[in-house]
Parts: structure tokens; C-alpha cells; sequence
């Protein structure tokens, strides 16, 4: 099962499990990294190392993260010298959705998917709908 | 050179270095890390999230000199960033003019117990060598980003 560890700037990533979980139902090998402004880098790179070896289960885990170029990106991005990690900025719901609803495939193939089900789920309503 | 953000951040580039500064409409970055300019990855993912028009580079802390001699000939608006006193205190050394240093990112850990800012916590001998920094004219103040109200030190 492909694990996954959702690293944001404050709080936002532990609601963002917990909003996900109240949609598709209580999940496994899920974590979500808070990162505080009196934290330093050597912190963050700990809890993240962390939290992947608690997710990991050998199929490999997602990343997601926040903002692109933001501390969490730069700091989870060094786990990709792992080839067992992907990183995927700019998460929104429908993409840990997504990933949550596909942990049995194949991690690149599902880092592809969920990317793709992310900017696929951002919609002008009055253009799609009016 | 003309240096637009002289700042101590332990973080580098980040979001409030893209985000939180735009406002200087800088072109370029200077980043002071040993990490950093020895790491080839660590650099692409510093560069990750800067606009397309910024330009960026990396010194390792020894290689002053040659910082100083390449940002000579450099006209762009630009933002020089380390991560400590020590390496801020090496670029004014280096001979680079700078009227103010700014404190953004500098971690809590057991030896620095003055609190400045949510983000900006220094220690006493950090405090003496930011005090040893004003007396050369450069002021010192604490600032996340734009839209924060500075905190003068020094």
C-alpha cells in the first residue's frame, strides 16, 4: 500500500487528512507533518523522515506538500533521492482523494494520476456550468 | 552591487523569500550555504518555486572572495541570503557595501534564549556579534516579510 505523508506550512495538512478521512472513511498509513514558523529545517527534516519510514510499507510513499519552492517542498524534495518517494506540490482534497482511493498501483503511475486528478478538480463553475 | 535584502535565513530561499518579498521586484539571489552550493539537488529545489526571471547563485562560506569579485561586475536588483551571524559577518568582511542586515529565519534551539520574533530567537554571543555588525553602520532588524513591521535590534 502506498503510503502518505502530507507536510504544510502551519496546521492546514492535519485538517486536510482529517477532511479527507470524514469523505472516504478512516484511512491507514496516512500522516500529516505541521510545520511551525520557530521550527527550524533540522526539525522538519526529521518529522518527515519519520513520518515516511512510518508509512512506508516497501510499495513507496507520496509526499504531498503545499506551496512549490515553500520550505516543506524544499525540505521533502531532498527525499527524493529515494526512488521509493515521490513529492507532489500544490496539494488540494480531490488529490489525497484520489491517492487514497489508488494505493494499490504502482507509485509512479499514481503520482502521475493524482497529479493530474489535482488540476483537473480546479474549475471555474460559472464557466463549466453557465 | 545593488543589494536590495541582506537576510539571515536558515531556510534560504523559501516561501516568504518568493511570496513575501516580491515587492523589491528582485533579479537575482545570492545564497551563502555550504549545503546548498555543494549539493546539486538542493540547489534545483532552492530554485523550485523563484520566478522565471530571477537568476540565482551559490557560494560556499570560503569562497568570499570570489563571491565579492563576481557581484562586482552584477547590476541587478538583488538578495543576498545566509544562514547565521558567522557567514553575515564573512559577507561584510568580503567588502560588499550593505546599510542593513535583516533577520528572517534564525530557529529555536537551547542556546538562544532571547526571543525576538516568532521565527527569530538569537543567543547572547549572537546578540554581541549583531551588536559588533550596527557599530560598522548597518542596522539590524528582525522582519518575515514585507508586510510585517520590522523589529529594530541594533
Amino acid at each position: 500500500m502506498i503510503g502518505i505523508v502530507v507536510a504544510t506550512h502551519g496546521s492546514m495538512g492535519i485538517e486536510l487528512v482529517r477532511t479527507a478521512e470524514l469523505i472516504v472513511g478512516k484511512c491507514e498509513k496516512i500522516e500529516a507533518v505541521p510545520f511551525f514558523p520557530h521550527e527550524s529545517g533540522e526539525e522538519l527534516t526529521q518529522k518527515i523522515k519519520q513520518a515516511i519510514a512510518n508509512v512506508n510499507d516497501g510499495d513507496g510513499v507520496v509526499v504531498f506538500v503545499d506551496l512549490i519552492g515553500g520550505n516543506c517542498c524544499t525540505i521533502s524534495g531532498a527525499f527524493l533521492r529515494d526512488e521509493n518517494v515521490e513529492v507532489i506540490c500544490g496539494v488540494n482534497l480531490p488529490m489525497v482523494i484520489k491517492l487514497v482511493n489508488h494505493r494499490h498501483e504502482g507509485l509512479k503511475d499514481v503520482a502521475a494520476a493524482v497529479q493530474k486528478a489535482g488540476v483537473k478538480s480546479i474549475v471555474n463553475l460559472r464557466e463549466r456550468l453557465l | 552591487m545593488n543589494i536590495v535584502l541582506f537576510r539571515i535565513d536558515e531556510r534560504f530561499i523559501h516561501g516568504q523569500i518568493i511570496q513575501g518579498w516580491k515587492g523589491l521586484e528582485y533579479q537575482h539571489i545570492v545564497v551563502i550555504s555550504d549545503r546548498m552550493a555543494g549539493d546539486e539537488l538542493e540547489k534545483r529545489l532552492q530554485l523550485s518555486g523563484v520566478l522565471d526571471n530571477v537568476t540565482a547563485c551559490f557560494y560556499k562560506s570560503n569562497q568570499m572572495p570570489e563571491m565579492a569579485m563576481d557581484q562586482a561586475k552584477n547590476t541587478k536588483r538583488t538578495i543576498i541570503l545566509v544562514g547565521n551571524v558567522e557567514d553575515a559577518i564573512l559577507v561584510i568582511q568580503s567588502g560588499i557595501r550593505v546599510n542593513k542586515l535583516n533577520l528572517g529565519v534564525m530557529s529555536r534551539n537551547s542556546s538562544r534564549t532571547h526571543v525576538v520574533s516568532p521565527a527569530v530567537y538569537v543567543s547572547p554571543e549572537e546578540m554581541e556579534s549583531l551588536k559588533q555588525i550596527s557599530m560598522m553602520g548597518i542596522e539590524v532588524e528582525a522582519q518575515g516579510v514585507e508586510r510585517d513591521t520590522a523589529v529594530r535590534l541594533f
